[in-house]
């Protein structure tokens, strides 16, 4: 058995009384790749961000492989698209440097190191030659890109990703697919809001199925099925899906 | 213009120009983060707000003292924030609509009181109302002091903490998950943006307070693309607009100081959204009118090729 990074227990989240989550309870083994599937409103960034310590969970709790004072260099998180301000005056680089923040505290200010690091995250994810736009200027796809890179200049451990495949195009997605399997072989976890249920199989080993409470949790072989599916998505008409389950 | 460099041997003028320099560079560099986390409008709040604090502060001490009115300023402009707060909080009103709520209330508060304390026999209306106004020609080595302190405070936190105070103005949740407690920062940045504004009622009265945060950090975005530089020029932008709005307001006879410096932001501001290279709108309807120009040339070359 391997390690698990992640272990949610009974992990219950309410707004306003309503339960969003109700006792949702898994391990993430580490160097997993894990998709988290469910329909709109199924609250899978709710889970994600109880997960990363963002919203207080009614219930249940959340530990991880490594030190609760560790998180802030471990987890690294990759926003949906079109979370932050476009016009914001920073550029590429500087927003990928912004992923050693975390190691260098309040006050230090960025090393030669630092910055070398950034600029190889930024070669992997191939927008080296963008680091002194000004970010508005890029395309959704290269935004997405930036971001990931920042993500991967902290080196963390455990990896959040909320929808990268949201609106980019082939050759973005082939990127981001070489970075997760990349971190995968270096030993680092990665969980990912995924929407796409065609590419399921193919990109993910482990599943968490959701539709506030838990339909399965675990390697994407047994999980991902046409009957989990149908209870994940209330609904068993997926006539041109027949062959994603593969 | 030998009356324009005579100026600067007159003590008056160096005073308030020094004065109005250093509220420049304040509201400069806070305002660059004001501007970006689409607060332009809470020195504004603020100000108006300091209002019914610096006229409760009299009724209730009777006393003249700046400091003591300064202080109800004070604790008039951390009522308005602690109200906006808690009603963006408690309801679902956005930013803004709880904004011009509290903005218009506590002012209106403030004109009710003000009539209160003219009507007090000792008062002979103790300058409240150059306080809606702003009198920079009145300015003291006192508030000098006054300004220097809060100016040395606010950019050496802000040099200091540069790095989550960037971060959490760019991205909230980010920083969030980094583990930086974006509250303090978010506090912090509003208490500066309260002190700011109430050092610079006494220059440019509670009204006009918003243009010294919002207008040399708009000018300042229309030429940069990064928030060092932009911290930078606009603080270079708030010391050129206020020193030459008291320079242009002193070679006139009773032309106030405050509402000229505002003019002079203004002026800034408007030059750099017209001129400024790439973002300007000069520049946009130059780019637009030759990338048409070639596009039609090459449209031709087909048709004629073909």
């Amino acid at each position: 058995m391997m390690d698990s990074v992640l272990t949610v227990k009974n992990l219950t989240v309410a707004y306003d009384g309503s339960p969003v989550l109700d006792n949702i309870s898994g391990k993430i083994q580490k160097g997993s790749l894990t998709a988290v599937i469910g329909p709109n409103g199924a609250g899978k960034t709710t889970f994600l961000k109880t997960i990363m310590g963002l919203l207080k969970p009614l219930f249940g709790e959340v530990t991880f492989g490594f030190e609760n004072k560790e998180k802030k260099t471990k987890i690294a998180y990759v926003p949906q698209t079109g979370s932050t301000d476009r016009d914001f005056p920073v550029t590429v680089f500087d927003v990928v440097l912004m992923g050693r923040y975390p190691h260098l505290g309040w006050f230090r200010r960025p090393q030669k190191r630092d910055k070398e690091i950034a600029l190889n995250m930024l070669k992997k994810v191939g927008m080296d030659k963008f680091k002194n736009r000004q970010i508005g200027t890029l395309s959704g796809g290269q935004e997405q890109r930036v971001f990931l890179a920042r993500a991967l200049a902290q080196q963390a451990t455990l990896y959040f990703l909320d929808e990268p495949f949201k609106g980019v195009d082939a050759a973005t997605e082939k990127i981001i697919v070489d970075m997760l399997r990349e971190i995968k072989n270096q030993g680092g976890t990665v969980v990912v809001v995924h929407h796409d249920l065609n590419t399921v199989k193919k990109y993910f080993d482990s599943v968490i199925m959701i539709n506030k409470s838990l339909v399965c949790w675990g390697d994407t072989e047994s999980c991902f099925n046409e009957k989990n599916v149908a209870k994940t998505f209330n609904t068993d008409i997926f006539p041109e899906r027949e062959n994603i389950y593969g | 213009m030998v009356d324009f460099f005579s100026l600067f041997s007159d003590y008056t003028f160096c005073i308030v120009s020094l004065g109005s320099a250093l509220l420049g560079i304040l509201c400069g560099v806070l305002g660059c983060f004001a501007v970006l986390r689409k607060q332009s409008l809470l020195g504004d709040g603020i100000s108006h707000g300091a209002l019914p604090g610096i006229c409760l502060a009299f009724l209730l001490t009777l006393n003249k003292d700046e400091r003591v009115l300064l202080l109800g300023a004070l604790a008039g402009g951390v009522v308005s924030i602690g109200l906006i707060a808690l009603i963006t909080r408690l309801s679902k009103t956005k930013f803004d609509s709880a904004l011009a709520l509290v903005l218009s209330v506590m002012f209106g508060l403030g004109l009710v009181l003000l009539t209160f304390a003219q009507k007090l026999p000792n008062s002979s209306q103790a300058g409240l109302k150059t306080f809606i106004y702003g009198q920079a020609s009145a300015m003291t080595q006192k508030d000098i002091f006054i300004v220097l302190i809060s100016t040395a405070v606010v950019l050496v936190t802000v040099a200091v903490f540069w790095k989550p105070f960037k971060l959490v103005t760019f991205d909230k949740v980010f920083s969030r998950v980094v583990g930086i407690k974006v509250w303090i920062v978010d506090f912090v940045l509003s208490f500066f943006v309260t002190v700011a504004s109430v050092v610079g009622i006494k220059t440019v009265g509670v009204i006009l307070m918003s243009a010294m945060l919002a207008a040399p950090a708009a000018a300042a975005r229309q030429w940069v693309s990064r928030l060092e530089t932009m911290a930078v020029l606009s603080a270079f932008f708030g010391v050129l607009g206020s020193v030459s709005g008291t320079a242009i307001s002193s070679s006139f006879e009773s032309v106030p100081t405050g509402p000229v410096i505002v003019l002079c932001l203004g002026t800034i501001a408007v030059i750099s959204i017209l001129f400024a290279p790439r973002r300007g709108v000069l520049w946009k309807i130059i780019k637009r009118n030759s990338n048409r120009r070639k596009l039609s040339e090459r449209v031709s070359e087909n048709k004629s090729s073909a």
